[in-house]
């Protein structure tokens, strides 16, 4: 930090002290203030985030689709990629770049035709694959973490993002999401995401596709 | 960004008479206020989410500093910096040294109102580094050399044969006329930007001391290529975006986009935690936090504190009868409508900015819709107050306000005075009860008629109800 910063720091909080008629909190009150961060306590959730089982399930199919996510079904995840051809037009040579989990990669690609790449999303990419930690029922939102093996650009440069969402992954609220993520190192990111990008800076109209991905298909097992 | 609140008269009387900006308000009229309206009538405890969401900013005001704090010393636990900036100038500056630092040409920018406010894109232009605006609008706009009209839908004022025109123009292509051409162009010309840039500047809508994390709600995915993709993401946040856990930023989550574009869920809500880690593929090397004050830390205990409560939703603008028929443009400045009628003052001075808290007509549903329940026509008030100690209202408007409050300490000079102005009154309206035109009230009667008092005068009801209530 440089000097400059360091006095800026000292005058804000010296400021905001002054502006609360007090000194720099107590040991013990900072201990409170603490502990009440430690152990975060729920504020009000709603009933819709309380969803469970196939209600939630039912939930975050309205919801996603609603958000202009698409929602295809599998029976297993062996027929994922048969279902992922369809996306790629006739001749087109690109790679399906997919998140390098096992589960992923350990499908039968081969017969199905299909050339994958493991590595970071690049300029040009027309499908990625990935997991999610999660599928939120309140808002029919994805839950995606950053990691080795799962590049945050293969969530937002592809045209096509398509994401395998287990149902039993499915939760009601945001709050489960967190408590979710609280079990693992806090990764660099985070990604709520909810339906393709969007923008209505034109005129107010909605329209698909802005910079993310103008597909998000959602493949359920 | 120049200052052009003291014209706000002019401003306002201009707006009204463009056609084009009138056509272009309509969109937001139509659109914001039913959506909003819609979104809440699905999520029956909204009310009772404000209540608390109140509740946690007032907490967070009264611990701020110790907030910071624990927010700098997680940032730092991620691997992240923060750099404290009091003034616009600090700030730039800090901006600039991270860029240059890296040897930065080019940087693309999420959007964020702070850099609009601190003046970012000048500074770094004079300094020879190149922002590249990825928001669709605010591309818009940066090319126009124009700049936002509202907080969240920045080209609000425009309609698409402007931005048909600039791309045009810009982009030396044919004109394209239909709002997802255009869209899928500024989708190609920025992918090449967004790859190419040194460093990546966004905002954030809340920081999060909890685990050091600053968190960007968008729905178009350039903030995400904007801070992912350069070796450096800088974000630039103000001191009061404070949400004190994860816990809370689901409420608040909850409240923002319902309360902003009327959607259930934004589509990018997305929590920043320091640099790439150990083993990531993607994602910045260096996370710099730039915590800009400007102000905000002299309104915690001031008339003004409440104001510090403000995600930055725009429902109060998206709600104003004022703001909707002039547009953001008119207010001169880089906060429009009633959140900005509050700060703007505190920002650039009531001298500059007095006309703006009293561009309002105190209907109060600003405050009806506001997320955190801040009272936006009291702080107004406040600061009409502020105006006339410190004499920078008009001085006819001092002297009449004197003459009525020495009338008011006076009941029988008062009441003679009015039983004459509403004889006079009735007498001028003539049949109709009407009044045509009134001397002193132009302003009204140019453009519609005044109603003459008739029946009896307050006092005379008032005298009337007490009566009856002594005798039940």
């Amino acid at each position: 930090m440089s000097t400059s910063s360091q006095q800026n720091r000292h005058q804000i909080l010296s400021r905001i002290r002054q502006g609360l008629g007090r000194e720099a909190l107590s040991a013990a009150k900072q201990q409170q203030l603490q502990s009440a961060m430690t152990q975060p306590q729920r504020n009000l959730v709603p009933q819709r985030a309380q969803a469970q089982g196939q209600a939630a399930i039912d939930m975050f199919i309205a919801m996603a689709t609603e958000a202009a996510a698409e929602i295809t079904h599998l029976e297993s995840l062996e027929q994922l990629p048969e279902q992922l051809t369809s996306l790629i037009p006739e001749g087109d040579t690109r790679p399906l770049v997919i998140a390098s989990e096992t589960q992923l990669t350990n499908l039968d690609w081969q017969s199905a035709n299909i050339e994958t790449a493991q590595r970071v999303a690049q300029k040009g990419d027309l499908i990625s694959l990935t997991s999610c930690i999660a599928g939120v029922a309140e808002t029919g939102t994805l839950v995606l973490k950053s990691g080795p093996n799962s590049p945050t650009t293969l969530n937002l440069l592809p045209d096509i993002h398509c994401v395998l969402l287990r149902k039993e992954d499915v939760i009601g609220g945001y709050e489960d999401a967190w408590d979710l993520v609280r079990q693992a190192k806090l990764p660099r990111t985070v990604n709520f995401i909810t339906g393709p990008s969007r923008s209505a800076d034109i005129e107010q109209k909605l329209q698909m596709g802005a910079h993310g991905p103008k597909r998000l298909i959602i493949y359920m097992i | 960004m120049q200052i052009n609140s003291p014209k706000f008269k002019d401003n306002a009387r201009i707006a009204l008479a463009d056609a084009n900006l009138q056509q272009a308000l309509g969109n937001l009229k139509a659109g914001f206020p039913g959506k909003r309206a819609a979104a809440i009538g699905r999520l029956p405890e909204f009310d009772a989410l404000r209540d608390q969401a109140q509740d946690i900013k007032n907490h967070v005001i009264e611990n701020l500093d110790f907030y910071l704090e624990t927010f700098e010393s997680k940032v730092q636990d991620n691997g992240g910096h923060v750099h404290w900036a009091s003034s616009s100038e600090d700030a730039c500056q800090t901006i600039l040294d991270i860029c240059q630092s890296v040897g930065a040409r080019t940087v693309t920018k999420g959007k964020s109102m702070v850099t609009e406010e601190i003046g970012l894109n000048d500074f770094l232009e004079k300094h020879s580094v190149t922002p590249v605006e990825t928001d669709l609008g605010e591309y818009i706009l940066q090319l126009r050399e124009d700049h936002p009209s509202h907080i969240i839908a920045p080209a609000i004022h425009l309609n698409l044969s402007d931005v048909s025109e600039i791309f045009a123009e810009k982009h030396g292509t044919e004109a394209k006329h239909q709002p997802e051409e255009l869209m899928q162009e500024a989708r190609d010309v920025l992918r090449d930007h967004f790859v190419a840039a040194d460093v990546g500047i966004t905002g954030a809508n809340f920081y999060v001391p909890e685990t050091g994390s600053t968190i960007i709600v968008t729905n178009e995915g350039n903030g995400d290529l904007t801070q992912t993709l350069p070796k450096v993401h800088i974000v630039v946040t103000s001191i009061e975006k404070c949400v004190p856990t994860l816990e809370d930023l689901s409420l608040f989550m909850r409240l923002l986009s319902r309360s902003a574009t009327g959607q259930e869920c934004t589509v990018y809500n997305t929590l920043s935690s320091g640099p790439r880690q150990p083993g990531d593929q993607d994602g910045p090397e260096q996370f710099h936090v730039v915590l800009v004050d400007n102000g905000r830390s002299s309104m915690v205990g001031d008339d003004l504190q409440d104001m510090l409560r403000c995600i930055r939703c725009s429902a109060c603008m998206n709600h104003c009868p004022v703001y909707s028929q002039i547009g953001g443009h008119a207010y001169g400045w880089v906060y429009p409508g009633p959140m900005g009628s509050v700060l703007t003052p505190k920002m650039i001075g009531i001298h500059d900015a007095g006309h703006l808290p009293n561009a309002s007509t105190f209907c109060g549903k600003c405050e009806s819709v506001c997320p955190v329940r801040i009272p936006l026509p009291k702080l107004m008030r406040s600061w009409r107050e502020t105006q006339h100690q410190q004499q920078a209202s008009p001085a006819i408007g001092r002297m009449a306000i004197g003459g009525w409050a020495w009338l008011a300490r006076h009941p029988r000079l008062y009441k003679l005075g009015s039983s004459i102005a509403i004889k006079a009154m009735s007498i001028m309206a003539g049949n109709k009860g009407r009044l045509k035109s009134l001397p002193v009230g132009r302003g009204w009667t140019l453009w519609r008629d005044l109603p003459a008092p008739q029946g009896s005068s307050f006092q005379q009801q008032w005298k009337q109800q007490q009566n009856k209530g002594d005798k039940s």
